[in-house]
C-alpha cells in the first residue's frame, strides 16, 4: 500500500491517530492487560482479598479435566462450523454466481441471516428442536430419529452447529462471491474453448484462484466459532447436557461469573487470546505468502 | 455464462432455491408462531406451519407491552427499539469517524512506530471483545 503522494508533518498523523489508538488503548488493552495480571492472582469471590499465585492457575487448568474437554469440544465444534459453513456457502456462491435469471434474488435471500444477532439464531434454531413443538424434531421423530437436544450430548452439538452455520454462511457467501467476480472471464473462456467441462474448470482455475479467500474465510470461520457463538449456545443449550456443548469461550464466562473463579477464568482467558494471536499472524505471516495465485 | 448447459442450470436453480428454502425456514417458523396465542403454540405437537389468527395482539404485545396470558407483564418493546437504533447509530458513524482519520494518517504519512501503530488496531479486529474482558470487573460488594 505504498502511495506515491506523501504528506510530511511530524505531529498530524500522531492527530489523526490518536482517537483510534485511545479507544484501542482503553477498551482493549487495558482490559486485555487487566486479564492477564489476574490470572496470575488468586480472588476470593467478592474481590475482598487477593494473592500472588503465578503460574498456578495454569497449571491448575492442565490439570483439569473439564478444561480438556472442554478445549475438546471447541476444536469438534470449530472444526465442523468451519469447514460446513465453507462448504456450503461455496457451492451456493459458485451456483449464485452462474445463474442469470433471478440472481438478485437468490443472493438477498442467502445474504439476509448475517443481519441475525447470534442469540436470535439461536433462539430460531431452538424453537426448530426444541421437544414438545419443535417442527424439526418431530419430523426426525417420525422418521424414526429420537431427537433429543437436552439429552443427547450429539444432538445438542449438531443444533449449534446448524445454528452456528446457518449464522456464518452469508458472510461466507459474500466472501465466495466477490471472489468468484475477481476470477477473469478470459481465463474461463480460454479452457472452455479448450473443451474443458465445467467440473473441471472449478477444480483447476476457479478454486486455485479462490484459495487466499478460502483460507482468509478458514481463519474468520475459526476465530467465530471460537468467540461469537457464545451467545447461539447460551440460547440454545448452556452447554448441555452436562458440559458436553460448553466451548471455551463458554466455560470462560461460567467459570468467570457463575463459579467466581476470577483467576482460572482469566487464565483461560488469556489461553483464548494468544490461540487467536497464533490464527491471526499464521493467516496474515504465513498464508498469505504462500497461497497459489 | 459462457455456453448453454440447461441441465447444470437447473440444478443451479435447484440448488439455490433449496438453500434459500433451508435458509429462511427458522425464520419463517419463528414469523408464524408470532400468528399464534401462546396455548396454540404450547398445546401444539408440532408447531403448526399455517399462520394463525393472533398477528395483531402480538405484535401490539410486543410493540407496546401488556399483560401477557400466562399472568406476567412485559414492558413495551418500541422504546427498546429506538434505544437501540439511535445506540447503533451513534457507534457507527463514531466508528467510521475516528477510523477514517487513523486509516489515512497510516497510509498517507510515514512516521515512528507506523507498523506497530497498524498492528494494535489491526490485532482489535482479530481479538474478540469478549475474549479481551470475559471476566468479570472488579465490583464493590454492597450489602452494608
Amino acid at each position: 500500500m505504498e502511495k506515491r503522494v506523501r504528506f510530511k508533518s511530524a505531529w498530524l498523523p500522531w492527530l489523526l491517530v490518536a482517537p483510534q489508538m485511545a479507544v484501542v488503548l482503553v477498551f482493549f488493552f487495558w482490559p486485555a492487560g487487566q486479564t492477564l495480571y489476574q490470572s496470575v492472582l488468586q480472588e476470593d469471590a467478592f474481590g475482598m482479598s487477593r494473592q500472588f499465585v503465578g503460574w498456578q492457575n495454569f497449571e491448575r487448568l492442565w490439570e483439569d479435566p473439564s478444561y480438556l474437554d472442554s478445549f475438546y469440544t471447541t476444536a469438534i465444534f470449530s472444526l465442523l462450523v468451519a469447514v460446513l459453513g465453507i462448504c456450503i456457502a461455496l457451492l451456493l456462491a459458485v451456483m449464485a454466481n452462474r445463474v442469470v435469471r433471478g440472481a438478485a434474488i437468490y443472493k438477498t435471500l442467502l445474504i439476509w441471516p448475517y443481519a441475525v444477532a447470534p442469540v436470535v439464531a439461536g433462539v430460531l434454531w431452538l424453537m426448530m428442536f426444541a421437544s414438545p413443538w419443535g417442527v424439526v424434531a418431530y419430523a426426525l421423530q417420525a422418521l424414526g430419529d429420537g431427537w433429543n437436544h437436552l439429552l443427547s450430548g450429539t444432538d445438542a452439538m449438531a443444533l449449534i452447529v446448524m445454528a452456528s452455520v446457518w449464522k456464518q454462511i452469508s458472510y461466507n457467501f459474500l466472501f465466495f462471491l466477490a471472489g468468484l467476480q475477481s476470477v477473469p472471464s478470459s481465463v474461463i473462456e480460454a479452457a472452455t474453448i479448450d473443451g474443458a467441462s465445467p467440473w473441471r474448470r472449478f477444480w483447476n482455475i476457479v478454486f486455485p484462484l479462490l484459495s487466499p479467500t478460502t483460507f482468509f474465510l478458514l481463519v474468520m470461520n475459526v476465530i467465530y466459532a471460537f468467540f461469537d457463538t457464545f451467545a447461539i449456545v447460551d440460547a440454545a443449550t448452556q452447554g448441555g447436557p452436562g458440559k458436553d456443548t460448553s466451548i471455551l469461550v463458554y466455560k470462560v464466562n461460567y467459570d468467570g461469573f457463575k463459579a467466581l473463579d476470577m483467576g482460572g477464568s482469566a487464565a483461560q482467558s488469556a489461553v483464548l487470546m494468544a490461540i487467536v494471536i497464533l490464527l491471526t499472524v499464521f493467516q496474515f505471516r504465513f498464508v498469505e505468502k504462500k497461497v497459489q495465485y | 455464462m459462457i455456453e448453454r448447459r440447461p441441465v447444470l442450470d437447473f440444478v443451479s436453480h435447484a440448488v439455490l432455491i433449496i438453500g434459500v428454502a433451508i435458509i429462511a425456514f427458522p425464520v419463517y417458523v419463528a414469523f408464524v408462531a408470532s400468528t399464534q396465542t401462546a396455548a396454540q403454540i404450547t398445546g401444539s405437537n408440532p408447531l403448526s406451519l399455517v399462520p394463525g389468527n393472533n398477528i395483531v395482539s402480538s405484535y401490539t404485545l410486543a410493540l407496546m407491552g401488556g399483560k401477557v396470558a400466562a399472568g406476567g407483564t412485559i414492558p413495551p418493546g418500541w422504546p427498546m427499539l429506538w434505544i437501540s437504533f439511535v445506540v447503533a447509530m451513534v457507534i457507527a458513524l463514531g466508528k467510521i469517524a475516528i477510523s477514517i482519520i487513523s486509516a489515512f494518517a497510516i497510509v498517507y504519512f510515514r512516521f515512528p512506530f507506523r507498523g506497530l501503530v497498524f498492528w494494535m488496531i489491526f490485532i482489535t479486529l482479530m481479538l474478540p471483545w469478549r475474549c479481551a474482558s470475559a471476566r468479570p470487573t472488579r465490583w464493590s460488594p454492597t450489602w452494608d
